[in-house]
């Protein structure tokens, strides 16, 4: 088995994905480093969400490279593959809480699957207690997903993310369907978990205030590939009509 | 029509398809036995009331109709070990069936249709857990072992709707009723109904759970899906039975 380099959370190195004749990713490279937080900007239906679920295996990529922790995603069997994802946290676009369980047996459900990651000396109870905490939503332990607001879903959604103390997070349009004032407290809340949890971070977002809040550094996904990337001031200083479109609707 | 009967053998070799997928993983660990547990208790709890209802009048009205004619022959005394041979052998499952093909096959479709829209079938994959066993298994299983319950259950009530007017009209009480009908079922009645309950109560899960499974086009796909998937199973429950019938028939010559 081809493996990655064990320093890197995630390596991607020509990396092309199609359905059909749309070609999504032509060749995207990307790297992370552990503790890292990168923002992938990029227009809708430029493959962003492509991108993410292929790092966490939801979508077989047809060509190039794919490391996750050191394990290369492609050539790992189902079960290699449960044991990277429970190191790999994943926070929906739509928070994708499980409409039939409640808020307490929404959390319950990644412990339940990773018994023996998910003692750590502490009881189940305390370990939703505390991630639920940790979003400002302990009330809510008791509800049902159908009696939270869209902000309350997504916190919840990463208190659920994070439950396992993942190494990796990735973020799908964290922002996606909130209005600003929310948009900006979720930007902030996940800037604070991920100081806490010091875990690498890939946010995907076409929201520029969320990803300078959350990132240290902004790849631009263009036209399949990794167009450009720096800081944002850097991005923000660029003379790239490509970039400067991002920096123009602020 | 060309291309309507390239889409029936299209879906047709991935429902079967899709069956195979169940029986080779449904065998192998790991087991989601409460999520069964709970299943089967929802199939149940969803479908006894509609069941028992259904059965009742049916017992009612399938002993009303046929009284006339069986008291213009003088063959009154032949109605429990009739009314009892056609509920349990075809009434009972059959109607238990498209029942619970309304009601558990759209309700099993739409729910996974929906969370599959909504990405709770890719959270479940990227928590670890096989949404096919967690999903499809459980409520699969579950639907081919709470069937036969139902349809034994149906049959009871029928049986008792039926006794009740049997009583009202021809003053047969209750234990002579049952007596007469137990007097002339045998297990060739009772275990082919059973058996086709089996399979009813998995072809119409089975189909729920690949239109859910399969869903596209977003929240207006969750509707058609139901749609779809309760057409088909109660499809399948006719041409099921019709095999049924004529399997039961080589084993104990109806």
């Amino acid at each position: 088995m081809q493996a990655g380099r064990d320093d890197m959370a995630i390596e991607i190195k020509g990396l092309h994905k199609s359905f059909g004749s749309n070609h999504v990713l032509r060749g995207f490279d990307f790297q992370v480093q552990p503790g890292e937080n990168v923002a992938v900007l990029g227009k809708s239906g430029s493959g962003k969400s492509v991108l993410i679920k292929c790092i966490i295996g939801l979508i077989q990529i047809d060509k190039g490279e794919l490391n996750v922790l050191g394990r290369s995603v492609p050539e790992l069997t189902r079960k290699e593959m449960d044991l990277v994802r429970r190191d790999v946290g994943f926070l929906f676009q739509g928070a994708a809480l499980y409409d039939s369980m409640s808020v307490r047996e929404n959390l319950e459900f990644p412990l339940r699957r990773h018994r023996d990651q998910a003692s750590r000396g502490r009881s189940m109870q305390q370990r939703v207690e505390e991630a639920l905490e940790n979003v400002g939503l302990l009330h809510t332990i008791n509800l049902m997903p159908s009696e939270l607001s869209g902000g309350m879903k997504k916190r919840i959604a990463l208190a659920r993310t994070l439950i396992l103390e993942p190494k990796i997070i990735l973020y799908d349009e964290p922002t996606g369907g909130l209005d600003p004032i929310t948009g900006r407290e979720i930007s902030y809340l996940i800037k604070e978990v991920q100081e806490r949890y010091k875990a690498a971070a890939v946010v995907i977002t076409h929201d520029l205030p969320c990803a300078k809040i959350t990132s240290d550094r902004i790849v631009i996904l263009s036209q399949g590939k990794n167009y450009i990337e720096g800081t944002y001031d850097e991005l923000e200083r660029s003379s790239d009509a490509v970039v400067q479109e991002f920096f123009k609707i602020l | 029509m060309f291309k309507g009967i390239k889409r029936f053998f299209t879906v047709t070799g991935e429902i079967s398809e899709f069956s195979l997928r169940y029986f080779r993983e449904a065998l192998l660990p790991p087991y989601e036995f409460q999520e069964f547990l709970r299943q089967c208790f929802l199939i149940g709890n969803k479908s006894v009331g509609l069941v028992g209802s259904t059965g009742f009048i049916m017992g009612i009205v399938l002993t009303l109709q046929t009284r006339p004619t069986l008291v213009e022959f003088g063959a009154e005394s032949w109605m429990p070990s009739m009314v009892g041979i056609a509920i349990v052998r075809e009434i009972g499952p059959v109607i238990t069936a498209l029942i619970c093909a309304g009601k558990v096959g759209s309700g099993i479709s739409a729910e996974l249709a929906s969370m599959k829209v909504t990405e709770q079938i890719d959270a479940m994959e990227v928590s670890g857990t096989n949404p096919f066993k967690f999903l499809v298994i459980t409520r699969v299983t579950a639907a081919t072992v709470m069937l036969p319950v139902l349809a034994v259950f149906a049959d009871l009530i029928s049986l008792a709707g039926s006794a009740i007017i049997e009583y009202a009209k021809g003053g047969v009480t209750l234990q002579l009723y049952f007596n007469k009908v137990f007097e002339f079922l045998t297990f060739g009645d009772l275990i082919p109904s059973i058996v086709k309950s089996f399979f009813f109560g998995f072809a119409i899960a089975i189909v729920g759970c690949y239109k859910g499974f399969t869903s596209s086009k977003g929240t207006e796909g969750v509707g058609r899906t139901a749609n779809e998937a309760v057409v088909i199973s109660s499809m399948l429950v006719f041409i099921l039975d019709f095999i049924a019938v004529l399997i039961s028939d080589i084993f104990y010559e109806l």
